[in-house]
């Protein structure tokens, strides 16, 4: 038998891209829209975490994830769209 | 902590929602009371209310910080309730009478006091340029100068027709005696 | 008779006069007293404005969730205005995108939490191509601080901190103080 080929829906991938998003330190919250080869990840991040740092752990978070489960290599666009102040 | 109207507008003028939030939280008992008065129709008040915050988001940019906020917000919800008065009026008059008639007016908490719903009435029925002037003085208790800020009428307009507001309505009540 | 024009009494007394002495509850004049039209237009007034204290002071109801269903439904329209450009976060793994929002709100809480200002306007440019930005800040300030070491506390905490919380180099900071408030 062949190679298997994995298909995994863009829901799917958004939901794995957002929670491994969440799992990064700073990330208050977090939504993932996949689009062809590219995953935008938009986050709120805590007011004092580095907003440049946090997104950028991010990237790598997402990255890891989907290519681990889901055997993706996509490219990570993140957007901090709020820092929460409380 | 508090922020006063000015650096709320700065705020909400660059795109701060929170600050404008907190302006909207401020302001919006007093509008919709008043839109209640000018309107006589709870419905109408709420949907002028919602439309004035949405024009104020919008339009922030045309508001100079020399006049105070509210006075911009008045302005913003009477505008909207006139509009609504004259939407009313194009109803045929079949319909225009059931919702004028019964109001869900703020006399609704003296519902006994029928002198109370008497004036209402006559308020209801005085032009909307009249109404919205002796609301505002008789009601909301505004200084002559803010309504005519308000109104972007003169002074001496505003006098006149508040003036002319109360001889209508003495006129009913004298009527209803 | 023009808009500005109230007609006046049979007796030539300006009608409004007479409603606002009135509404004050101030007493008539000696003339006043003794015509039977500014007399009769007293005590029209006066029966009419006993009647609309009585309207202003019934309170109308304002209903907790009909503000609440307003506010919701405008604030969901504003959250959804368009944003402006974003600003550039630099990242080896390819660029990421900071609202200016964000950014902004970020530096105003810097400000408000310092003792005796209040952050107004906060705009931020971002000529580019480096990731740098350039901040221009308004403040209101307490009557009585010194507005030069005020103004250049507030410079400090927003360099330090601010590129510290954004991770973006901030290469000028202009803070102007453009009013004062009565502590």
């Amino acid at each position: 038998m062949g190679g298997v080929t994995l298909h995994v829906a863009d829901a799917a991938l958004a939901a794995l891209a957002a929670a491994a998003a969440r799992g990064v330190p700073g990330v208050a919250a977090a939504r993932a829209v996949p689009a062809a080869e590219l995953v935008r990840v938009t986050i709120a991040v805590r007011l004092g975490d580095n907003c440049r740092d946090v997104a950028e752990a991010v990237q790598r978070a997402v990255t890891h994830t989907l290519a681990e489960l889901a055997g993706r290599t996509a490219l990570v666009e993140v957007t901090v769209a709020e820092v929460v102040l409380r | 902590m508090s922020l006063d109207d000015p650096t709320l507008v700065v705020r909400a003028r660059e795109g701060d929602v929170r600050a404008f939030e907190a302006l909207a939280r401020r302001h919006q008992a007093a509008l919709y009371r008043t839109a209640v008065r000018v309107t006589g129709d709870r419905a109408e008040a709420e949907d002028a209310l919602q439309e004035a915050l949405l024009d104020a988001w919008r339009h922030l940019d045309r508001f100079r910080g020399d006049a105070a906020f509210s006075t911009w917000m008045y302005r913003l919800v009477t505008n909207r309730c006139v509009a609504a008065l004259r939407r009313r009026r194009a109803v045929p008059a079949a319909d225009a009478g059931d919702d004028v008639a019964a109001p869900d007016s703020p006399e609704r908490a003296a519902l006994l006091d029928l002198e109370l719903a008497a004036l209402g009435r006559a308020v209801q029925d005085l032009p909307d340029d009249l109404r919205v002037c002796w609301v505002l003085r008789e009601l909301e208790g505004l200084g002559y100068g803010e309504i005519a800020e308000i109104t972007g009428a003169g002074e001496t307009a505003v006098r006149g027709r508040i003036h002319r507001a109360r001889v209508r309505l003495a006129g009913v009540m004298r009527a209803w005696k | 008779m023009t808009e500005a024009e109230i007609a006046p009494l049979a007796c030539g007394r300006d009608a409004a006069l007479v409603w606002d002495r009135a509404e004050a509850g101030l007493p008539l004049d000696a003339h006043g007293r003794s015509c039977p039209h500014c007399s009769a237009a007293y005590a029209e007034a006066r029966r009419l404005d006993a009647a609309v204290h009585r309207m202003a002071a019934t309170p109308v109801p304002v209903p907790e969730q009909t503000l609440e269903a307003v506010l919701g439904r405008v604030l969901e329209a504003a959250r959804n205005t368009r944003p402006p450009e974003p600003l550039r976060l630099d990242s080896p793994l390819g660029p990421n995108r900071l609202a200016r929002t964000a950014a902004t709100a970020v530096l105003r809480a810097l400000v408000d939490a310092m003792d005796g200002v209040r952050a107004r306007s906060c705009r931020i440019e971002q000529p580019g191509p480096d990731p740098a930005i350039d901040v221009a800040l308004t403040v209101a300030a307490r009557f009585g601080l010194d507005l030069v070491s005020a103004t250049a506390r507030v410079r400090q905490t927003v360099v330090a901190m601010g590129e510290q919380a954004l991770g973006l180099p901030l290469r000028r900071v202009d803070i102007e103080v453009v009013d004062l408030w009565e502590a």
